[in-house]
């Protein structure tokens, strides 16, 4: 499933420029430890986390995550969102709790693996 | 002409949920005596509610106490953060309730949170819940801190929670920090390998984070200053004139 088709799905809102849109999104990933993320967390995954400091965006790019969702109608804080625009990294916000998020992320991904 | 000052700059009392009520100005002052410690600071969660009375005992030991105070940021870093005097932590305690959320403590599930005088009598409690993140972000907290002329200090940076590292998974490039804390578990390999990871040199300290006296162990960082006061350890941090702190195995 591509991070656009998601996009609409979840009803994500970019909060940066959304970088390579058609990219096929591999999986999810959820916490809120960095270190944690750093160690677990792979390549083409979307994350789901409350953080937003901007150390998510160093993280989501040294992974290539797919992009960020950070959940819970936290606000993004703007220095983080201009470092993301700078590196290319996706972030979007969502009002839905984390929990709910990674529930419809899960069902939507698995689906989309049933197709091929 | 500089001398060497064993130091433990992370201390609680008992207006820290999580202490003992024997951590009073008294029995800290006392131990910190029986073990040579020359410079303690005083970091409760979120408040410095303690830090005058405590700073009023001191004066018939030969003992420096500095006036700190453990925040939580609202990515549920811990940062230790110094204060010249009584009078400007007062202004700095005022800031952080103004970005703690309005709601009291349980004592029953977090523990009391007592206000003492000099002597260690109970004079109050302090109703705020204090074992929670403030609203503001750990680079907020460091620019408003250093803006107020106070020293910050992540803490215990080698625990994997309620740590920089463990919550922000780096130190973020354009934070103002003056030193780091290990904390008294910390062994000098977990140290070292640590600091290798660590794009820049920092200056180095271990404290006890005793809640408890039996945790106010000797902390082999010593302070090199000419007298101990709290200009000179931000001086001993930036290495100004030969004064320095080092841990010493």
């Amino acid at each position: 499933m591509t991070l656009s088709e998601i996009q609409s799905y979840l009803q994500l809102k970019a909060v940066t420029s959304v970088n390579n849109p058609d990219m096929k999104v591999e999986g999810g990933y959820a916490s809120d430890l960095l270190s944690w993320v750093m160690a677990h967390a792979k390549e083409n995954q979307l994350w789901i986390t409350i953080q937003s400091h901007q150390n998510i965006v160093a993280v989501a790019s040294l992974l290539g995550l797919a992009g960020i969702i950070v959940a819970e109608g936290v606000q993004v804080e703007d220095n983080t969102i201009k470092k993301a625009n700078e590196e290319g990294i996706n972030i979007f916000s969502c009002d839905k709790t984390v929990f709910e998020i990674c529930g419809k992320l899960y069902e939507l991904l698995a689906k989309g693996n049933e197709k091929c | 002409m500089l001398k060497s000052f064993p130091a433990d700059l992370h201390i609680h009392t008992c207006l820290s949920p999580c202490a003992d009520e024997e951590m009073n100005p008294i029995n800290i002052l006392n131990m910190a005596k029986l073990l040579g410690t020359k410079i303690i600071g005083i970091c409760d969660h979120n408040t410095a509610g303690n830090i005058e009375a405590i700073k009023q005992a001191s004066e018939g030991y030969d003992i420096l106490v500095l006036c700190g105070m453990e925040v939580e940021s609202v990515e549920e870093v811990h940062m230790l953060c110094f204060f010249e005097n009584v009078e400007t932590i007062t202004k700095w305690q005022s800031f952080i309730y103004d970005h703690l959320p309005n709601r009291k403590n349980d004592a029953n599930i977090f523990g009391r949170q007592q206000l003492v005088d000099k002597d260690g009598n109970v004079i109050g409690e302090e109703e705020r819940l204090l074992l929670t993140s403030t609203n503001l972000s750990v680079n907020e907290i460091s620019e408003k801190a250093t803006e107020m002329g106070g020293l910050v200090i992540p803490a215990h940076i080698d625990r994997k929670s309620y740590s920089l590292l463990g919550q922000l998974g780096f130190i973020p490039e354009d934070l103002k920090v003056n030193a780091l804390e290990f904390s008294r578990n910390a062994s000098d390999f977990q140290r070292e390998s640590i600091l290798r990871l660590l794009n820049k040199e920092y200056a180095i300290i271990t404290s006890s984070d005793a809640h408890r006296l039996q945790e106010m162990v000797f902390q082999k960082t010593f302070f090199y200053l000419e007298t101990p006061s709290f200009t000179e350890v931000s001086m001993a941090f930036r290495c100004v004139g030969g004064r320095k702190v080092e841990i010493i195995d």
